[in-house]
């Protein structure tokens, strides 16, 4: 279909496919060598995830989106814990939820496992059977929260608050497990307190050595060991020479002032005393000491969601949470861990790089910048075409008017999809793609622990093509066709056949065609052993220096994070400016009948779902005059959202909730993207979905 | 007695009110547009995810309701012409959509509200082609219909859909009858409701509390 009116106007013309594919590469040619590869851009979303499917820009068309070198306009979301995570451990959470059977403790932070993550409930619930304690940390009074043994209700955007005084009132009673912490951390290695950086021997004068060449830079590793206090010998030791580290000990070597790293992360927590943030934090300091206890009980799973990462301090999140678990030692072994239930199969990455160029990543958080200047990293960039896949944004990324400032700067848009979402509407070509039942591909994903086959069920109805031979047909036209002549059949096998954890298992494309699911076997639990893949093999208490998820010229501070400290949200804090013209925060959850917006049509859903509405306590509603059921206006600078309001006590008083996924003509007015932000923290570039100021209103329908 | 009452336990300590369960049953038994036979209630607030309580002092609970197969329904016997019965094999209350004149008697004898559904008008379907079980009595105008604890599944010695459905491990499935069965054994060890007991219709559906 192509637009034929204003974008956005809602009048199209049916074209053939030759028609759009030729319209398109057309397009794409003259782009390309007017403006560079870099003047074409792909969004990608989770809307369809597999092996030949678009989405985390797999399939032929991240084949096709390699080759010819697009800009890939990185979503940037719920990747902010991971950032955080990698800082202190140098790898990801990866976790088998089957695992949990060997939790004492499960803690949950922002997740709304049962409504959000189904799949992981039915194994909590055993585990329970069995004498799990379950314990939720969630503003409102979820489902998860009903369910569990303990429901702590705190002030939205406060979980790395509550985490750090948590490790403080851990130290403070001596809970703290200080074999692991030098066994397994750098909390005793010596800080220079010149420029916080860990003293090595060769500050003490001892040329560094060279190790193994790095097959990634191909050059030497340069040996240069950190320096620990060691009490056998009372001096200065590299940290694998000592026999006795220490973690308190501060000296003078040299006029030069050294901590040890445990030391200034001690001091640093004396910040976060219950008494002190009970207040900010919305938490009365008796359930503070008590959820510090239940986190020196045994095995601590403490398992995130995405709420809690949805805020500019989102990575200091995931980075607090860590260190939480390796102040009690409590990680590394099944069922003590932290971090999300993920578990990842690696594919062959080859096969979609064929011939070795790549797209270049460009986080969606900071493309108003890049089309305002026309640069990005200091190289020209003007973006003048858009293909969409798997994805809605308009309707699922945030800040509306954000994303349409970006949007209507694009010359050419072309969206692939199967429904006419809110994106389609805003297109110049749509293309109707197949469904995932329309044919045969193979599904792993971070949710399970299996690799299963997604079996063809019928051919594509109607017009409809599958994302790979478009892009076979876009492959053609645009000269590079030869790279886009295998099969599926070839692509898969290429695929899972050739992936290094495909031969470890012996999994190939035939066996999962006869067996459909095959499970993935351990490592099940993240940081097993206690084992981080650092310099040392421990973790990172203190992070000498750290790196954003992706450096695109932002400002940002490398040594802002050394000791775990925590940073307000950018919004949603009672001392945020946002917050002294509108005092709610606005959160999310998941509807329980929609994929994002997909499935949107489905009337067996439609049944037992709802309409647009916002949850809010009753007393702050009664204060705005608001009755339960009526039509309300949820506002901010950005915009605005007309839903019906629903009472619950639910809700912590100050908050609002609204369950998303909802398509623009579903709302009387505006919508839930027009409220969020997108501010980008520096360090994560993440969407802060969770950390908006808003108000509330009776909605008075203009005359 | 019936030679077997086959029955459901639901554990409300597991039961989330996903809603897999209803919509499994939906499609199952191609049931009309507007027809849920399994709803989920909740004990809470006034809307389906509230609490009951004021902040923070909540609680909620899911109630997953089917027609409850009862020992002793109330239904069978408000029938005038025996189109709801009590099935002898399976204790199963069944509806007969040929024989049913549509009073709706049973509707108002029946103490457990919205289990049953009339179909005032010719029933409608989303999709055009009939989906589910193949051998699902076609749905029929002007009759009263409710679930059937999958007939046409027990038939073939397999359990209702809802039972596969669930993502919690919440439903179970046997023979109340049978002192062995799973369902027993799990009513002796739980602490269990039957929904108004004081019915007298002994009912099939234990909810785990
Ligand atoms: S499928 Fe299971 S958990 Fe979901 S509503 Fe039904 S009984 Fe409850």
């Amino acid at each position: 279909m192509k637009r034929v009116g204003e974008r956005g106007s809602g009048e199209w013309e049916r074209i053939s496919w030759d028609e759009a594919i030729s319209t398109i590469a057309e397009k794409w040619k003259e782009y390309r060598s007017k403006y560079g590869n870099q003047s074409l851009s792909f969004y990608w979303g989770s809307g369809a995830t597999g092996q030949l499917a678009p989405g985390n820009a797999t399939g032929l068309m991240g084949r096709l989106v390699n080759v010819l070198e697009f800009t890939n306009i990185d979503y940037c979301v719920d990747l902010a814990m991971s950032v955080g995570v990698g800082w202190v451990s140098a790898s990801g959470a990866l976790n088998d939820i089957t695992n949990v059977k060997y939790s004492d403790r499960v803690v949950l932070w922002g997740c709304s496992l049962s409504d959000a993550w189904w799949q992981f409930w039915k194994p909590v619930a055993d585990a329970m059977e069995n004498g799990t304690r379950l314990i939720t940390v969630d503003p409102n009074f979820s489902t998860s929260a009903s369910k569990s043994d303990l429901w702590i209700s705190n002030r939205p955007g406060s979980d790395p608050l509550l985490i750090l005084s948590l490790m403080q009132y851990i130290i403070e009673h001596d809970l703290h497990n200080k074999d692991f912490l030098i066994g397994h951390t750098n909390a005793s290695f010596m800080v220079r307190s010149d420029n916080g950086k860990i003293l090595r021997m060769s500050d003490l004068g001892q040329e560094p050595t060279e190790g193994p060449v790095n097959p990634y830079t191909g050059q030497p590793t340069i040996i240069d060991p950190p320096v620990v206090w060691d009490e056998e010998t009372s001096s200065l030791q590299a940290w694998n020479v000592a026999t006795k580290p220490t973690l308190h000990k501060n000296y003078v070597h040299e006029g030069l002032r050294l901590d040890t790293a445990f030391d200034l992360v001690v001091a640093e927590l004396q910040n976060y005393k219950a008494e002190k943030i009970t207040e900010l934090v919305g938490v009365p300091v008796d359930q503070i000491e008590l959820l510090a206890l239940e986190q020196t009980k045994g095995n601590v799973w403490n398992l995130t969601g995405m709420a809690s990462q949805a805020y500019k301090n989102g990575a200091v999140f995931g980075q607090v949470l860590v260190c939480l678990n390796l102040i009690t030692g409590s990680i590394g072994r099944p069922g003590a861990t932290v971090g999300a239930a993920w578990r990842f199969f690696s594919m062959n990455g080859a096969v979609l790089t064929p011939t070795g160029t790549t797209m270049t990543n460009v986080p969606v958080l900071g493309l108003n910048q890049v089309m305002d200047s026309g640069k990005f990293k200091g190289q020209d960039w003007p973006i003048k075409a858009l293909y969409v896949a798997a994805a809605n944004p308009v309707s699922c990324a945030a800040d509306y008017h954000g994303i349409k400032s970006w949007w209507d700067r694009i010359e050419f848009i072309v969206v692939a999809d199967l429904q006419f979402t809110d994106s389609v509407k805003y297109a110049d070509l749509v293309l109707p793609v197949a469904h995932a039942l329309e044919t045969e591909d193979v599904k792993t994903s971070g949710y399970f622990p299996f690799i299963g086959i997604s079996e063809k069920a019928i051919e594509p109805l109607f017009e409809a093509k599958t994302d790979g031979d478009i892009a076979r047909l876009l492959a053609e036209q645009l000269g590079v066709g030869e790279h886009f002549r295998l099969s599926n059949d070839e692509f898969l096998r290429d695929r899972i056949d050739n992936a290094p954890a495909a031969k470890a298992q012996n999994i190939t494309l035939d066996r999962l065609r006869k067996e459909k699911d095959i499970y993935l076997e351990g490592p099940g639990t993240a940081f097993e052993g206690g084992y981080f893949p650092t310099e040392t093999g421990k973790a990172n208490l203190y992070c000498e220096m750290v790196a954003p998820r992706l450096n695109w010229g932002q400002d940002f501070d490398p040594t802002a994070v050394r000791v775990p400290r925590f940073f307000p949200p950018h919004e949603s804090w009672p001392t945020s400016e946002a917050m002294k013209k509108y005092p709610m925060a606005l959160m999310s959850e998941r509807l329980r009948t929609r994929w994002h917006t997909n499935e949107y049509e489905n009337e067996w859903l439609a049944e037992i779902g709802q309409e647009p509405l916002v949850k809010i306590n009753p007393i702050d509603a009664v204060e705005r005059g608001i009755t339960d059921g009526s039509l309300v206006e949820v506002f901010n600078d950005r915009g605005h959202a007309v839903v019906k309001a629903e009472f619950s006590d639910n809700i912590r008083p100050g908050v609002l909730l609204y369950p998303k996924s909802w398509q623009q003509h579903e709302f009387k007015a505006g919508g839930w993207t027009e409220l969020t932000s997108s501010f980008p923290d520096p360090l994560a570039v993440n969407t802060s979905f969770m950390d908006v100021a808003a108000d509330i209103r009776p909605w008075r329908e203009e005359a | 007695m019936a030679e077997k009452q086959y029955g459901l336990v639901v554990d409300t300590k597991r039961c989330v009110g996903c809603h897999s369960c209803s919509v499994a049953c939906k499609i199952e038994n191609n049931l009309s547009a507007g027809v849920i036979w399994n709803r989920i209630l909740t004990n809470g607030g006034a809307s389906m995810d509230s609490a009951k309580g004021t902040f923070p002092n909540l609680s909620k609970h899911y109630i997953p309701m089917i027609c409850q197969h009862c020992a002793n329904p109330a239904c069978t016997k408000a029938c005038p012409v025996g189109a709801t019965y009590k099935d002898i094999t399976t204790g199963a209350v069944r509806q007969d959509y040929d024989l049913c004149i549509g009073c709706r008697m049973c509707m108002a004898a029946c103490p457990y509200t919205g289990v049953r559904s009339f179909n005032w008008e010719e029933p409608t379907y989303t999709m055009d082609f009939a989906v589910g079980d193949i051998n699902v009595p076609k749905h029929q105008k002007h009759v009263v219909e409710k679930c059937t604890l999958c007939y046409h599944k027990l038939s073939k010695g397999e359990e209702p859909i809802c039972i596969d459905a669930c993502i919690s491990g919440a439903r179970v499935f046997g023979d109340l009858n049978d002192p062995d069965d799973k369902v027993v054994n799990l009513i002796s060890k739980r602490k269990y409701i039957q929904l108004l007991p004081e019915r007298g219709t002994n009912p099939s559906v234990y909810y785990l509390v």
